[in-house]
């Protein structure tokens, strides 16, 4: 399917948008400050460990400040940003992979905190598989369309599927549906 | 969406989730510890080419007869078989003329070994030699080759920005990136012979300056290439409402692709669009040849403005002897819809052609599979209507999708633009393992014959 670019509407974040390109910060804070939770969402659905969320974050913060001039008029500063983080957070997974499986278990024991009052989605999806964890958070949460999921992801549209399809399942039996 | 759905997005909106202090103070911290920019102007500038990978020294356009500078390119693509434009390696050998021109910036040295041009597309092939980041990670962890980056501007303006802007790089056994820049010229206003200059500003992601300049005459560059000037409106009212006022602007048959240039301009005030209802620009149609022949409009990236859009759309099974093409869209129900036929299906690979069937109007044919000593071929051909024609994939003797994330390994060529053979390369599999393809067929989709547009292209 074709990547159908969204348009960005003439709304106060077009405004913060184009302003952070220039250079100004308080419109690049409150781009981020707009987004934290959602951010937050995403990093702990592929990160376990909340240390590496924040670092996955905050660098996520300085990359995008840096390379905001790169944002494509044609791409919404929300997608950019989720696809910026989801990189840093499958680099820290990647380099986490490396580690002895014992550390890591230890370190989620330690440090993973769930901070959701209620529980019960979200700790079905934390029971999927990685790759079907993050498309279930952008599509249910986030309310992303499946083009704009398979963009942000760089997944074909028909992987988001399949994926997605798969985790419904599997939350179906989870939350007997 | 199905019921679930719904009330999965319902409970998502329900769950309150706390960002935790200590994340909070890392955020504040980061913020508060940005770097200072530079100001405006220069950055918006390049933000603004950042979309279009496309060079100061005049040169006149030739073709090639230094057989020296006709190797470079087949060089270029014998150096890496699985480039973006890898199947139409011979018409830029054809259609090329060399330049090779060096120009060294902070460390950094650019040439443009060749240029080639159809009137429609401007190809430019380069190397970059320096010690510069080649290489970046990308999402999912993938590397990818960072090539070049600039501004191409012709007759002194800059150049329209089109959807059809593509680059490819790779990097050599020697460390050196060699890469193509294939820049979409069809939405710019081409005279006799036009004044070509290419600033870049990024080699390898390190800043510094690097200005080409150089002549195409008209003539040479169109050679074998039919423009038509249609301009001809159009109306599409989709069955959710939705209404296209559409301009078929310009049909071009050339060498290195063909392609119909649609431009729209929106109705409705751009304050009254919201997330659902965004302004986007008309871009699902089919195509068929003057005997009633569908062709392959291929599907890629769009480019829109807040009140208006203008795209480029390459088609390929046609000639530039057929005297009318017909457009028909096609309204497509998206995620709202059920499917067709059977959503996941998988099948043997027993024998080709093999259907893969993505609806009742379209199927994609298997011609073959290539198990090589470095890689998987798959080549393919659309018969009907396709709209996804991408989804396929492999699946082992367990019932598991062979690669996790299939897109960034793969890469896909045409093979033969005429007879509408794609291929899609795949990293290597075992020969001696048993596999099976899954795809995922259409959504649910109609062709609007009401709304059909014939055009003319004698």
């Amino acid at each position: 399917m074709e990547g159908i670019i969204r348009l960005q509407n003439n709304n106060v974040e077009d405004i913060d948008v184009s302003n952070a390109i220039k250079g100004n910060g308080d419109a690049f804070c409150r781009l981020i400050n707009n987004n934290k939770l959602s951010m937050y969402r995403i990093a702990k659905s592929i990160l376990k460990n909340e240390y590496d969320v924040e670092d996955a974050i905050s660098d996520t913060i300085l990359k995008a400040y840096t390379n905001i001039v790169k944002l494509r008029r044609s791409s919404t500063f929300k997608q950019w940003v989720f696809k910026i983080l989801i990189n840093e957070c499958y680099s820290t997974l990647k380099k986490k992979k490396r580690e002895t499986v014992s550390d890591v278990f230890d370190n989620m024991k330690d440090t993973y905190e769930d901070n959701y009052k209620d529980f019960e989605l979200a700790r079905a999806i934390d029971s999927l598989e990685e790759n079907q964890r993050i498309v279930t958070v952008l599509y249910y949460y986030e309310d992303m369309s499946l083009k704009d999921i398979s963009r942000t992801l760089d997944w074909p549209e028909g992987t988001v599927k399949s994926r997605l399809s798969r985790a419904k399942e599997r939350l179906r039996s989870l939350i007997n549906y | 969406m199905d019921d679930f759905d719904i009330m999965l997005r319902e409970k998502a909106k329900e769950e309150k989730l706390k960002i935790p202090d200590s994340l909070e103070i890392k955020i504040e911290k980061a913020m508060n510890k940005l770097p200072k920019r530079q100001n405006g102007k220069k950055i918006h500038m390049i933000a603004a080419v950042a979309a279009v990978a496309i060079i100061t020294t005049s040169f006149t356009f030739t073709y090639a007869k230094n057989i020296h500078l006709v190797n470079t390119i087949i060089e270029f693509f014998k150096g890496n078989s699985n480039l973006k434009y890898s199947g139409d390696a011979q018409n830029y050998i054809k259609y090329s003329t060399g330049f090779s021109k060096t120009i060294t910036n902070n460390g950094m040295s650019i040439t443009i070994d060749n240029i080639a041009c159809d009137g429609n597309f401007l190809a430019l092939f380069y190397t970059v030699e320096g010690d510069g980041q080649k290489v970046f990670v990308g999402e999912g962890g993938i590397p990818i080759v960072n090539g070049i980056l600039g501004e191409i501007t012709i007759n002194g303006i800059q150049k329209h920005i089109s959807n059809n802007d593509n680059s490819d790089a790779y990097v050599t056994n020697d460390g050196k990136v060699k890469g193509m820049i294939r820049a979409d010229i069809s939405g710019d206003a081409i005279r006799n012979s036009f004044k070509v200059e290419y600033s870049v500003s990024y080699a390898l992601d390190t800043k510094g300056q690097w200005d080409f300049k150089f002549d195409v005459p008209k003539e040479i560059a169109m050679k074998d290439t039919k423009i038509v000037e249609v301009n001809k409106n159009g109306y599409i009212k989709n069955p959710d409402g939705r209404e296209h006022n559409i301009n078929i602007e310009k049909v071009s048959f050339t060498p290195f692709g063909n392609q119909i240039v649609i431009s729209e301009k929106f109705k409705t005030p751009v304050s009254k669009y919201n997330i659902e209802n965004s302004a986007s620009p008309f871009s699902l149609f089919a195509l068929f040849d003057d005997k009633g022949n569908e062709l392959d409009v291929l599907r890629g990236q769009l480019v829109s403005g807040p009140e208006n859009a203008k795209n480029s759309f390459e088609f390929i099974k046609c000639n530039k002897g057929i005297k009318y093409l017909t457009l028909v869209p096609i309204y497509s129900y998206a995620d709202n819809a059920p499917k067709e036929i059977n959503f996941n299906p998988v099948i043997g690979i027993d024998k080709f052609p093999l259907e893969l069937k993505m609806s009742s109007k379209g199927s994609l044919i298997i011609e073959k599979i290539e198990y090589g000593e470095n890689e998987t071929k798959v080549y393919y051909t659309k018969v009907g209507t396709v709209i996804c024609e991408s989804n396929f994939f492999f699946i082992d003797e367990n019932g598991k999708n062979v690669f996790d994330n299939m897109a960034v390994y793969r890469k896909d060529y045409i093979s033969d633009r005429y007879k509408g053979l794609h291929v899609s390369v795949l990293p290597k599999l075992d020969k001696g393992k048993k596999y099976k393809l899954g795809y995922t067929t259409d959504e649910k989709f109609e062709l609007l014959n009401q709304y059909k547009i014939v055009i003319p292209v004698n």
